[in-house]
């Protein structure tokens, strides 16, 4: 499998990155770590004619935090920084942690903080080469009007699962992101961010991308992510579950990934936590009731109906570990 | 850094006394060059002038070839030819059914078969060129498992094989009725393993070249470099004389690349273009080339008396050949009969049959067919071992075959030191106390004991060294050349492929001459100067190829001494070869007529005496020439399938820690200890590395690996999704080397390239039993089996099964 022919640039500033953005849009890709886009690029999922690459811009490289400000992580910090600063450990461990889940050690070097975020969208019809796929009709996601993971009828629908780690992570925060184009800047909820549709998660427009992450200051009583998967290295998560306890409002956010085109949260499920009391039943309750509303199909590791048995199994593992009696 | 490893011999007698080269721990003679970079593969080698060549795989899993349409992919700028069936002498190959193409002639018969070639002048014209090569496929009725193959109005695959049925056969032993009438308690069970991929991390680039008189040249990763030539020479109708293999560095081979079907396009491209070219192979084409381990269901049933004995075995193998047999026929007689001689069992009755299907062919992989069945056994002992009230140690020491039995089948077992292996894994392992310790199966209902839960279990495993695979000479020859630059050189056609046999050649015959091992080299492979060899199969390499060396070397030291009588006018049997000189002894009291007693004590080293006597009458090459073949091993006769079939027969037991998380069924790997019979540690560094490194592949049949197919497709056809372990999965193992002195083998050995990854699963499964009371029976043990078998388990609180 070769690289598909493309042009390659890498400016040294956002604003030029931005005038590349505008001039070329749908035909260019960003590129931050490459460990996703060049595979896509080998499997040709995505051939964009300009690679723009962000190594050159130090303003997308940094990492800060401050009481009043919270912990603000250039999208080209590597997971391997996140993991190793003493502001996210000191801050934020459940960001350093997930980190170190990511891939292997060497997509946690050369990957971004960024890139995780943006991650596309997965699915094993879909993330296959071009010689293996010559065979099916194109699905939904490759412009076609089917979903091959779904057998028999013709899916409407585009069952590829949102597959980031760090980025669950981070939505679960309660964490905005700053999109930058020509037409300047914007901040966004993640809620937000994510917001799109089946074949394009995210809201971000072919001329815009992503120039800091801002993670808003928090007193966590507990933040832990679990990602069952088959191998302790390389491999995406068969789901993932995050739960965030706040310190100060007492409210639980749980993020589930891989269910779904973006990381799943069940907001008025989680009212029913707002006692400060939580018991074992009301634990149970919700994880079933999540479980119920999530659909797990066939197209990627895991068996379904396993992926589904380890949300339930893994919601009331994290409240166990919270300190609710199980 | 290694881990530690601990040698125990029998039999001390002569082990080790004064042994300079066997028996020491000696890095592979190319690791540095390996771990640097500076290993030249295939991959590294560039040919001056050399096209790229591509190939075009059928998307379809069985369809008729229509039409083929080459035209536009001609006319491309940079191809310079493509290639169908029709540009080929069509002659059908196999290893034993001759059933396959080199490339598809009127139908295709699984996702991935080749169709065309193209050769251009770079990688990427070569690509784009499949692009445009029209196919006209009628798309077929397809048959995606073996049950599918036996249903009525099945597709046929073959013409020639209307059921589908590749080879059936009946083996029989002893009274099967009466043995199970007779058994005191009978077990049965049905048994399912996968496909699995070799997984070597060398991708399969193959070169070829034209040179004088069309004589084609093949750069190739090949196991079997003669065999190689002859298939070769069978597909392009030529004579073998017009074809050369060279085999480089490879990097891993397990089985899986005797014949690389790249090296036979290769050679097709260059004898049409008479120009050399280069086909290199993605990971996503290894899947598919690569023939993966034989997948099969296995019944069977075993009768035990109430003591443990095993009085009975019957079994009917339903095996998946794919879509072409390849090597999966001698594959599956393995599966039939070997694991039978690991006991004493006398009544046996096994039903076989190899069945087509539109699916990836299987082939040959480490364990060749071994692991599947032991799979099916040694969880079936277990199981019968629990329902008999015996410790699964004690049934397996029980009914070990030992030193000098001769087997139902006939097998002549002339080492053994399999009770040695269970007793020392089980006290290396501290087996008795954790058996007892640790949560026993069935007894309490496993959903309140607690998350984690761990378990011990054990198995056992036979193979062979140097299984007999010609009717004709089966064994090795090889040459060992003295030079007067001061080094010996062996000459060996038995290829290295990472398992390290030109370290134990080179340390062979420097132990044999006396010599240090840095004053030995082995010669680069090339069919041209190299002995016809059979190649690296069947653990034959140390035993066979072993010995030949060895002979060679004392052929050459024969020489020497005749050499040494004439350099000191002495009689012949007054030299002693001795520490790589030769000596006049004194001749003690009677009188020597016609010798000079002064030449007594004297000694000259071997090369000195090289160079004596190369200056005086020219460079005549001292070779020594060793060939070997045991007596007494038969070739396989195809009705009764009985006798002594291998040079020897090893043995292992392999004892599996495990922890089982009781909510995720997640399966963690404590420890692994194992012990095996290889006769005797030429290297013992490298005997390790052989067990560690088949572990952790059986680690991965165990709990990961599996190639899943949709619609025929591969749908995991990447390290990404097909499961191999990575370093976090596998683990350092304690590994005892038990030393039995088989007197078949150089300096006793006989080999341990397979035998690490046959009794690993079952180990695995019989500890999963242990900690959770649950029997899975198909491979591999993923966290979704073994959570669904404790759910079903729950369900029945209070049953036991």
């Amino acid at each position: 499998m070769n690289l598909p022919w493309f042009d390659y640039q890498a400016p040294e500033s956002i604003s030029k990155v931005c005038a590349l953005l505008a001039e070329a849009g749908e035909r260019a890709a960003i590129m931050a770590g490459g460990t996703d886009l060049i595979v896509q690029m080998m499997q040709r999922t995505t051939v964009p004619e300009l690679v723009i690459g962000l190594k050159q811009i130090p303003q997308l490289q940094y990492l800060s935090y401050s009481e009043t400000q919270g912990l603000k992580i250039g999208p080209m910090v590597s997971l391997q920084k996140l993991a190793n600063a003493s502001v996210v450990k000191d801050n934020f461990p459940v960001l350093a942690e997930t980190a170190l889940m990511v891939g292997a050690v060497q997509h946690q070097f050369m990957g971004t903080v960024g890139g995780n975020l943006c991650l596309n969208t997965r699915c094993w019809y879909y993330n296959q080469s071009a010689d293996w796929r010559r065979s099916l009709i194109p699905c939904h996601k490759l412009g076609g009007d089917t979903c091959h993971a779904i057998k028999g009828s013709r899916s409407r629908k585009c069952y590829a699962v949102y597959s980031a780690d760090v980025g669950s992570v981070l939505f679960a925060l309660g964490a905005h992101v700053v999109l930058s184009g020509s037409h300047g800047e914007k901040i966004i909820p993640l809620g937000e961010f994510f917001g799109g549709d089946l074949i394009k998660p995210t809201i971000m427009a072919k001329d815009e991308f992503i120039t800091e992450i801002i993670v808003p200051p928090q007193r966590l009583s507990f933040a832990r992510y679990y990602k069952p998967s088959l191998r302790g290295a390389i491999d995406f998560p068969k789901v993932g579950v995050a739960l965030v306890a706040s310190a100060e409002n007492k409210d639980y956010r749980v993020v589930i990934s891989a269910v779904d085109r973006k990381p799943a949260r069940f907001k008025d499920l989680e009212a029913m936590f707002s006692q400060s009391e939580i018991s074992a039943k009301q634990v149970a309750e919700f994880a079933a009731e999540v479980t119920s509303r999530i659909r797990t199909v066939a197209n990627v590791s895991g068996s379904p109906a396993y992926r589904r048995q380890m949300v339930k199994i893994l919601i009331k593992r994290a409240f166990t570990e919270m300190g609710v009696a199980p | 850094m290694y881990g530690f490893c601990i040698v125990k011999c029998l039999n001390t007698m002569d082990a080790n006394k004064n042994m300079n080269a066997v028996g020491v721990p000696t890095p592979q003679l190319d690791a540095a060059s390996k771990v640097t970079g500076r290993a030249e593969y295939c991959g590294d080698i560039f040919l001056r002038g050399s096209l790229y060549g591509a190939v075009l795989r059928s998307p379809h899993a069985h369809a008729r070839i229509v039409h083929i349409d080459t035209s536009r992919a001609q006319k491309l700028k940079g191809v310079v030819t493509v290639l169908t069936a029709a540009d080929t002498p069509r002659i059908k190959f196999g290893r034993r059914i001759k059933d396959e193409d080199l490339l598809a002639v009127d139908k295709v018969r699984y996702v991935g078969e080749e169709v065309a070639v193209v050769a251009a002048t770079d990688k990427d014209i070569a690509e784009e060129a499949l692009e445009l090569i029209e196919v006209v496929y009628e798309e077929l009725p397809s048959v995606l498992s073996t049950s599918e193959a036996f249903s009525p109005g099945a597709p046929i695959i073959h013409d020639a094989y209307p059921e589908n049925i590749a080879e059936k056969y009946v083996i029989e032993r002893g009274d099967i009725t009466a043995g199970l009438a007779q058994s005191d308690c009978v077990v049965e069970e049905t048994f399912n393993v996968p496909r699995v991929s070799p997984g070597y991390l060398e991708p399969t680039t193959c070169l070829a070249s034209i040179g004088e008189n069309d004589k084609i040249t093949v750069w190739a990763p090949s196991s079997s470099p003669f065999r190689l030539r002859d298939m070769i020479a069978h597909v392009l109708d030529l004579p073998a004389s017009k074809v050369r293999v060279i085999k480089p560095t490879v990097g891993g081979s397990f089985g899986s690349r005797h014949i690389p079907m790249n090296a036979l396009l290769a050679a097709l491209i260059s004898s049409h273009t008479k120009r050399p070219v280069r086909i290199e192979a993605n990971r996503f084409d290894e899947f598919t080339m690569s023939r993966p381990r034989l997948a099969a269901t296995i019944k069977l049933k075993m009768g035990f008396a109430k003591d443990g004995s095993i009085l009975a075995k019957e079994t009917e193998i339903v095996a998946d050949n794919g879509a072409y047999t390849d090597v999966s026929c001698f594959s599956l007689e393995t599966t039939a009969q070997r694991v039978d001689n690991l006991y004493r069992i006398a009544n046996i009755l096994t039903r076989v049959r190899l069945v087509y299907t539109n699916l990836v062919p299987t082939g040959a992989f480490r364990g060749f067919g071994n692991p599947q069945m032991h799979f099916a056994l040694e969880s079936l002992l277990d199981m019968a071992a629990r329902k008999l009230n015996m410790d699964p140690m004690a049934i397996r020491h029980k009914n070990a075959t030992q030193k000098d039995d001769i087997t139902a089948h006939g097998w002549q077992i002339s080492s053994c030191a399999l009770r040695e292996c269970i007793d020392k894994a089980g006290q290396a392992s501290d087996w008795d106390t954790k058996r007892s310790t640790w949560p026993n199966a069935g007894a309490a209902n496993p959903g309140t004991a607690g998350r984690k839960r761990k378990g011990i279990g054990i198995a056992c495993m036979i193979h062979v060294a140097g299984r007999r695979t010609m009717k004709g000479f089966w064994g090795s020859t090889a040459w060992v050349q003295v030079l007067r630059t001061g080094k010996v050189t062996v000459i060996s056609g038995d290829a290295d492929v990472g398992q390290g046999c030109n370290t134990v050649f080179v340390k062979i015959a420097a132990e044999e001459l006396g010599l240090p091992v840095e004053l030995v080299e082995i010669a680069p492979l090339d069919t041209d100067n190299c002995p016809y060899a059979l190649g690296s199969y069947s653990d034959r390499v140390t035993i066979l190829g072993g010995e030949a060396v060895r002979l060679a070397a004392a052929d050459v030291k024969r020489q020497l001494i005749q050499l040494a009588a004439e350099y000191f006018s002495v009689a012949q049997n007054r030299v002693l070869y001795e520490k790589a000189s030769l000596r006049v002894m004194a001749s003690g009291g009677e009188p020597d007529s016609g010798s000079d007693q002064t030449a007594a004590n004297q000694s000259i080293h071997i090369f000195d005496l090289v160079r004596h006597f190369d200056a005086r009458r020219g460079q005549q090459p001292l070779l020594g020439v060793g060939t070997y073949a045991p007596e007494g091993v038969v070739f396989r006769d195809k009705k009764s399938r009985y006798g002594n079939k291998a040079a020897a027969y090893t043995f292992a037991a392999q004892v599996a820690e495990v922890e089982v998380d009781m909510d995720s069924g997640q399966v963690k790997l404590l420890d692994f200890t194992c012990a095996h019979d290889l006769g005797r540690a030429i290297n013992p560094l490298a005997a390790e590395g052989q067990v560690e490194g088949a572990l952790a592949q059986g680690i991965g049949y165990a709990l990961g690996e599996e190639v899943q197919f949709t619609e025929g497709h591969i749908a995991n056809p990447s390290f990404l999704e097909y499961k191999l372990p990575t370093t976090r999965e596998t683990l350092q193992p304690k590994v005892i080397l038990v030393e039995s002195h088989e007197p078949h083998g150089p300096f006793g050995a006989k080999g341990v390239a397979e035998p690490g990854l046959v009794p690993t699963a079952p180990a695995i499964a019989n500890a999963i039993y242990h900690a959770t009371g649950i029997r899975i029976t198909a491979l591999p043990i993923t966290p979704e089996k073994v959570l669904a078998a404790l759910e079903a388990r729950r369900e029945e609180v209070g049953t036991i099964r």
